[in-house]
């Protein structure tokens, strides 16, 4: 490697992580976070059988897992002014991310709230709870757990997709690193570089996951000793 | 004390229940017998607004609800005075035994978490189970998780309870333990109406036998009058199977 490739891979570190971090983790999390509560209203209005609205929620789903990401964030920013709603690049690329993670969200969420075994439902109406008591204090934090690594792989996935924003003129990572290529004809080193700066952030994701995972399995059954029960020992760590 | 009259249900046009009448009196044991597919199930869901019935009223305590037009207020009123023990368990898998059991009196019922503790602790150690508080469903073999399914209908001291084959899921050296928490439960005037194929425990329990078949009630009585002396056809011919089953069994 010459010494100048070495010196732009370095002076270049820096200002591909600074749009990283100020601007792609945070369309990140506030897409996700968006995305999540319309994932959950999608679920639930599934899950609950709301008629007109579960409707509308199917609907939802099957138009943006239909359509390719960056058509949505093409209709969303160039299209939508043409109709008299203009935002800022940021706000745009936020709301069209949100709108996708969130159909595909919603798709593992309604599965795990579907894999709840339906009696407990029955249990709980018997014991005297009513419908947004037993959804929010049995159903769903079981099927949170369910959903998990299915929530946290859109997330990783979602990490990703944010550089498709470059397209709607969001300085974020990648498109810093279209600048610094196009400045100093580098293309391979440097979109290796920001290739490798995605994997770093999409593996902490991964171990922060592990941990979530084990933290969830011990809070489903953590004290007590070992029961003999039907088949021999309930086993678990 | 509680009485249904006239119940009636279909599932696609098929009619299950046509027009059953029970009636249970203040710290009675009622035995519901009958072979598979008779509607002693949907029965008892349907008593308990978990299916909704046709047609029929029910009464309970001097309140009356039309099973088939009952208002959300009114199903969750008499909810709250009545508890439910299914065959499966049912129990919240990501809650402890205690919590299970105090789950509806904490959220259902108002009643404040520490006050509601105690009388959970007390319905489990009622159930021979006051070292299992902490216990997740997971951990608690068939029979403990069926006393914890006891426990959790007991706890709010409802005026009747529902079982619907409370020991048919279980191993038979675990059955035991479930009855003779409930024979406790009966000795203490709980009122109670019980599906269950256990004879044995009927004919020592039970203050009042019915037995159905084909969705109505062929006949009632005392367990001395339905179980050791049948009028109709139809019990008779139930009980030689039934007794017949057993005697294979042992
Ligand atoms: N949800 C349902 N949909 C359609 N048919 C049903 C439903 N539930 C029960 N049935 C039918 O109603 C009839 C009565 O069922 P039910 O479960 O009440 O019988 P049961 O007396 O409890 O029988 P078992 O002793 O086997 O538990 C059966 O023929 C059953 O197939
Ligand atoms: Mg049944």
């Amino acid at each position: 490697m010459t010494e100048r490739l070495l010196g732009i891979l370095t002076r270049s570190f820096g200002q591909i992580l600074l749009p990283g971090i100020i601007t792609t983790i945070p369309l990140t999390i506030l897409s996700f976070a968006i995305g999540m509560l319309i994932a959950l209203a999608a679920a639930l209005v599934q899950a609950a059988e709301v008629k007109g609205l579960r409707k509308a929620a199917r609907f939802y789903v099957w138009m943006i897992r239909g359509t390719p990401l960056l058509v949505q964030l093409y209709i969303i920013f160039y299209g939508l002014p043409s109709m008299g709603i203009l935002l800022d690049a940021f706000p745009a690329a936020v709301m069209a991310f949100s709108i996708n993670v969130g159909a595909y969200a919603s798709e593992t969420l309604r599965a795990a709230i579907l894999s709840v075994p339906k009696g407990q439902m029955e249990a709980g109406y018997c014991a005297g709870l009513d419908y947004f008591q037993i959804m929010g204090r049995i159903v769903l934090p079981q099927a949170l757990k369910v959903a998990f690594p299915g929530l946290f792989n859109s997330l990783i996935g979602l990490v990703k997709d944010t550089s498709l924003a470059a397209n709607i003129t969001v300085l974020e990572m990648f498109m810093a690193t279209q600048r610094i290529a196009a400045r100093t004809y580098e293309p391979f080193a440097l979109y290796c570089e920001v290739g490798f700066i995605y994997l770093m952030m999409c593996t902490v994701l991964t171990k922060l996951q592990k941990y979530g995972e084990k933290r969830l399995d011990k809070a489903g059954r953590m004290t007590g000793k070992p029961v003999t029960g039907r088949g021999g020992v309930i086993c678990w760590k | 004390m509680l009485e249904v009259k006239n119940v009636h249900k279909a599932f696609h046009g098929t009619e299950v229940l046509k027009g059953v009448d029970i009636e249970v009196g203040k710290g009675d044991v009622v035995v519901i017998l009958g072979p598979s597919g008779s509607g002693k199930t949907t029965l008892l869901r349907c008593m308990n607004f978990l299916e909704k019935a046709d047609k029929g009223t029910l009464v309970l305590d001097g309140m009356s609800v039309d099973l088939a037009k009952a208002q959300k207020r009114e199903i969750r009123e008499a909810r709250l005075h009545t508890g439910f023990v299914f065959q499966n368990y049912n129990l919240f898998l990501n809650k402890t035994a205690l919590e299970n059991v105090t789950e509806g009196l904490v959220a259902g019922r108002k009643i404040p978490k520490k006050q509601a503790d105690e009388i959970g602790k007390k319905a489990l150690d009622k159930v021979g189970l006051s070292d299992r508080y902490d216990y997740y469903p997971q951990q608690l073999s068939g029979g403990q998780q069926q006393r914890v399914g006891i426990a959790r209908a007991v706890a709010a001291n409802p005026k009747v309870i529902f079982f619907d084959e409370p020991t048919s899921a279980l191993d038979p050296e675990l059955i035991g333990d479930v009855l003779t928490v409930m024979k406790k439960l009966a000795e203490e005037g709980t009122t109670m109406v019980i599906v269950t194929h256990e004879m044995s425990f009927a004919k020592e329990v039970a203050d009042w036998v019915y037995f159905m078949d084909g969705g109505t009630v062929v006949e009632k009585g005392t367990p001395q009058e339905v179980l050791t002396c049948p009028k109709e056809e139809r019990t008779r011919q139930f009980l030689r199977r039934v007794l017949r089953e057993i005697d294979y069994y042992i």
